[in-house]
């Protein structure tokens, strides 16, 4: 028997009944107190995460978070917004630099840049269909901008998707139980915990919170202030920045065996969707730095998952009839590697370049056409 | 289903404890209450391989029924037989076929004998090793005449299947659990209890507090062992021996304080192995429940150390090419194993020369723990190549580290490593220490396993899994 303990033996004797009486009482005070003990301090710091809410997770509001809010803000427009905006752009950080007012030039459409940090197919979903619910139609025009790691099951969907409750409740039903676990789950853990005191403090003392280098202008485009000031002054050096997306990539990449077939299946859904309404839809992969290209293409199985996307696109084009174009590369759309701010999100004149190839691109498959329905 | 995981923790573990002490419930409910949670706590890792258990158990239910009632002796040898053809069968299957399908395609393609074989590619169930021995020491007790059949089928494979123990051990034999399993306690003995919370709690925190804080620090080393020289390398080496003691031995403890809070005593498996003077000791304290097993159905059978210097090292290294083949089906696991019985045979020959007499404890500690490094290198690494490269990083053949703070990743890496080292060489191991029962002890344990909790964020298996 392990010897951690000094217990009295068991014993037939009166006397030593009784001390086994009494160490069973306090072997039982021992249990109850340490199980009491474990679930009170689970219950203290998960409610502490919560009420704190640093990352956004829950629909607490006590304290600003320490991360962009973007689904906020974006369904904040789009309720306040009286004119409904006829196109929508769709996607991630990695869409952000699309401008409604260039595609306005192009297409002769009105946009709004709805493009959301670590979106995937359940964003698009969720904020097609809240458009509809907010506007009674859908879009007349969706430019859908797609990340090949979104589609990795080992990349969750973003919580701060179930902490805007408009964009919830339009997936609710699509969302895995799991998804649905993790704000408990994560309202236990040490990295959250970290983050709410990191929270706090920045709310005790506002001069210490680092001051938010990006932006949104009115039509949802997002304005990097410290990199693009650089750039202007000409001191913008970006291999620092190539250098942390190279490692976050990688890290999103490892691993990635397979598309998910769960998020495949919403994409369809999404398209069906549209079809159904028959919206107009532009779909591209994002682009990549060609020094991320490269490194991705040694170290990991990204383009192995880009070919199965390319795949994938093909067969819904067949199915949906929309138009789609691969910008992985920058020669694709003569893009330029200096217009990156870093391995992963391009500047005005490389999305300019994209919404130029991708319209031209249109006009030829069609014939001429512009609408694809 | 990880014993480091939420789902364990605040679902499954309460509701089992909470059935498993229901008052007034009868002991074929509870017995098959466990079993049937058993194999749900197995089938959550992959639910296909829970017929292969049911296999198992049946076919060594009934051959140690048949070994006991039988009175012919080649009757008794057939069905002794047929239990490990049953289980070795099972182990070279899903185990080794695709290892001596790769060795034999290597050396065919070396010698032009023609086309290769083709290579199975087969999930490996988890825990095979570990469930697959405790069944054959139950035949083999029973031929023996060391224990009786068990009472019933279900009893049987409550044993088999017990929760526990089954992924990664110890390796209870049913000798040691028989008598256990004839008196299952119908009242909760809350002494047994606190202690099972202490060695689970305890173990948790070797897991999760030691053993993953570590394999944050040393795992980007062993990516690529090409950049290492000498500081970098000692410094990964000493890091993965700290990580596999506290990964292994949290989880034979936390194994240890479920049997208790179940009720069942498990055999200690860990007697701080690090902290031996020689060879042969530390094998008396490392994973001691596969060190008795091997000892007890295969060295001893073989001869043992009875039988001259040359059988003995002849005996000490088959068991140890197959205690290193039980680790894992790979030329590195080979060479671990092989390089341990070479260990341990100069260790013999030494002892009957009696050259060690006069080396002070210190020095063998010393000794016997550089080697026992080295021999992790082989087992830690993906290839025998790359174990070669770090050895001769150790050594110092590849340079040494000029920015010392990146070779041994700064200063809160050299600090994480000295303190595990510390525990490791001088720390009374857990089975050795004494805490009084009282009010802040329970809290601090409650609140111990509460930290461990929030870090559970990432999933972490433990490191004797893949065996």
């Amino acid at each position: 028997m392990p010897q951690l303990l000094d217990t009295v033996p068991a014993s037939t004797d009166g006397g030593m009944e009784n001390k086994s009486d009494v160490s069973q009482h306090r072997a039982r005070r021992f249990c109850f107190v340490a199980t009491a003990s474990f679930v009170g301090m689970l219950a203290m710091v998960a409610g502490f995460n919560f009420l704190v809410n640093p990352l956004a997770e829950y629909n607490t509001q006590l304290v600003s978070p320490l991360i962009p809010t973007t689904r906020r803000e974006k369904v904040d427009y789009l309720q306040r917004a009286t004119a409904a905006p006829e196109g929508i752009v769709l996607g991630s950080s990695r869409v952000m630099k699309f401008e409604p007012r260039y595609l306005y030039e192009v297409t002769g459409t009105n946009f709004y840049n709805a493009g959301v940090n670590y979106a995937d197919p359940y964003d698009y979903l969720a904020i097609v269909r809240f458009y509809r619910r907010r506007y009674g139609r859908a879009p007349a025009t969706i430019v859908l901008g797609l990340d090949v790691p979104s589609f990795s099951d080992a990349v969750d969907t973003d919580l701060r998707l179930g902490s805007t409750p408009e964009l919830f409740r339009e997936v609710a039903d699509d969302l895995a139980m799991q998804y649905r676990l993790r704000p408990y789950r994560d309202a236990i853990s040490w990295d959250q915990t970290k983050q709410s005191l990191r929270s706090l403090v920045f709310q005790v003392r506002p001069s210490s919170r680092p001051h938010s280098l990006v932006h949104f202008t009115d039509d949802g485009v997002l304005v990097y202030e410290d990199r693009e000031q650089q750039l202007h002054d000409g001191t913008f050096d970006i291999t620092p920045h190539l250098d942390y997306t190279k490692s976050e990539y990688e890290q999103r990449v490892r691993g990635f065996s397979e598309l998910s077939k769960r998020k495949l299946d919403l994409l369809r859904k999404f398209f069906k969707s549209c079809e159904t309404d028959r919206v107009e839809v532009h779909v591209f992969i994002t682009t990549l730095h060609p020094q991320l290209a490269d490194h991705l293409s040694t170290t990991t199985s990204y383009n192995e998952r880009r070919a199965e996307l390319c795949c994938v696109l093909d067969e819904c084009q067949r199915e949906f009839g929309f138009h789609w174009r691969d910008f992985s590369d920058i020669e694709s759309y003569c893009g330029d590697q200096r217009d990156f701010v870093d391995g992963v999100h391009p500047l005005e004149p490389n999305t300019r370049k994209m919404i130029d190839t991708l319209w031209e691109s249109c006009r030829q498959d069609h014939g001429g056409g512009s609408a694809l329905q | 289903m990880l014993f480091n995981s939420y789902e364990f923790l605040l679902i499954f573990l309460p509701l089992v404890l909470c059935v498993w002490w229901f008052p007034r419930l009868d002991v074929r409910w509870r017995l098959a209450i466990l079993t049937a949670s058993s194999y749900l706590f197995y089938g959550w890792w992959d639910y296909r391989f829970v017929p292969l258990l049911w296999l198992s158990t049946w076919g060594d239910y009934v051959a140690g029924n048949q070994i006991n009632r039988s009175q012919v002796p080649w009757r008794r040898r057939g069905w002794l037989l047929f239990s490990m053809t049953l289980n070795l069968g099972l182990l070279a299957f899903f185990k080794y076929l695709g290892f001596f399908a790769e060795s034999w395609n290597a050396l065919a393609q070396w010698q032009q004998w023609g086309g290769p074989f083709p290579v199975p590619k087969l999930v490996l169930p988890v825990g095979i090793s570990f469930y697959t021995f405790q069944t054959m020491s139950y035949t083999i007790d029973i031929y023996r005449g060391a224990a009786r059949p068990a009472r019933s089928l279900l009893h049987f494979a409550a044993y088999v299947s017990m929760f526990p123990q089954l992924i990664a051990g110890p390796i209870v034999r049913y000798s040691d659990i028989e008598d256990q399993m004839r008196a299952i306690p119908c009242r909760c003995d809350w002494n047994v209890m606190a202690r099972g919370i202490m060695f689970f709690v305890l173990g948790m925190c070797q897991k999760v507090l030691l053993a993953d804080t570590i394999a944050a620090v040393c795992d980007p080393l062993w990516r690529d062992p090409a950049r290492l020289q000498l500081l970098s390398a000692w410094f990964a080496a000493l890091g993965y021996t700290c990580q596999l003691y506290f990964d292994f031995a949290g989880y034979s403890n936390m194994a240890v304080g479920l049997g208790l809070m179940l009720g069942f005593s498990f055999p200690q498996n860990f007697d701080s192995p690090y902290q031996a003077a020689n060879i042969a000791e530390f094998w008396r304290r490392w994973h001691m429940t596969l060190s008795f097993w091997l000892r007890d159905y295969l060295f001893i059978p073989l001869g043992g150390s009875r039988a001259g210097s040359l059988l003995t090292a002849r005996n000490l290294f088959i068991v140890m090419f197959l205690g290193g083949l039980w680790h894992g089906a790979g030329w590195t696991f080979v060479c671990w194993g092989l390089y341990h019985g070479l260990l341990l045979a100069i260790h013999a020959a030494l002892r009957r020369t009696k050259t060690l007499e006069g080396m002070s404890r210190p020095v063998g500690t010393m000794i016997t723990f550089i080697s026992v490094v080295v021999g992790w290198v082989l087992f830690r690494s993906p290839s025998l190549s790359a174990a070669g490269t770090m050895i001769t990083a150790m050594a110092g053949c590849r340079g040494i580290d000029k920015n010392l703070e990146q070779a041994v990743c700064g200063v809160w890496g050299i600090a994480v490593l000295g303190i595990l080292l510390g525990v490791c060489l001088r720390m009374p191991n857990m089975w050795r220490i004494s805490v009084g029962l009282n009010f802040y002890s329970a809290a601090a344990f409650g609140a111990l396993m509460a930290f461990c909790v929030l870090r559970f964020s990432q999933l972490s298996p433990f490191l004797y899994f893949q065996f």
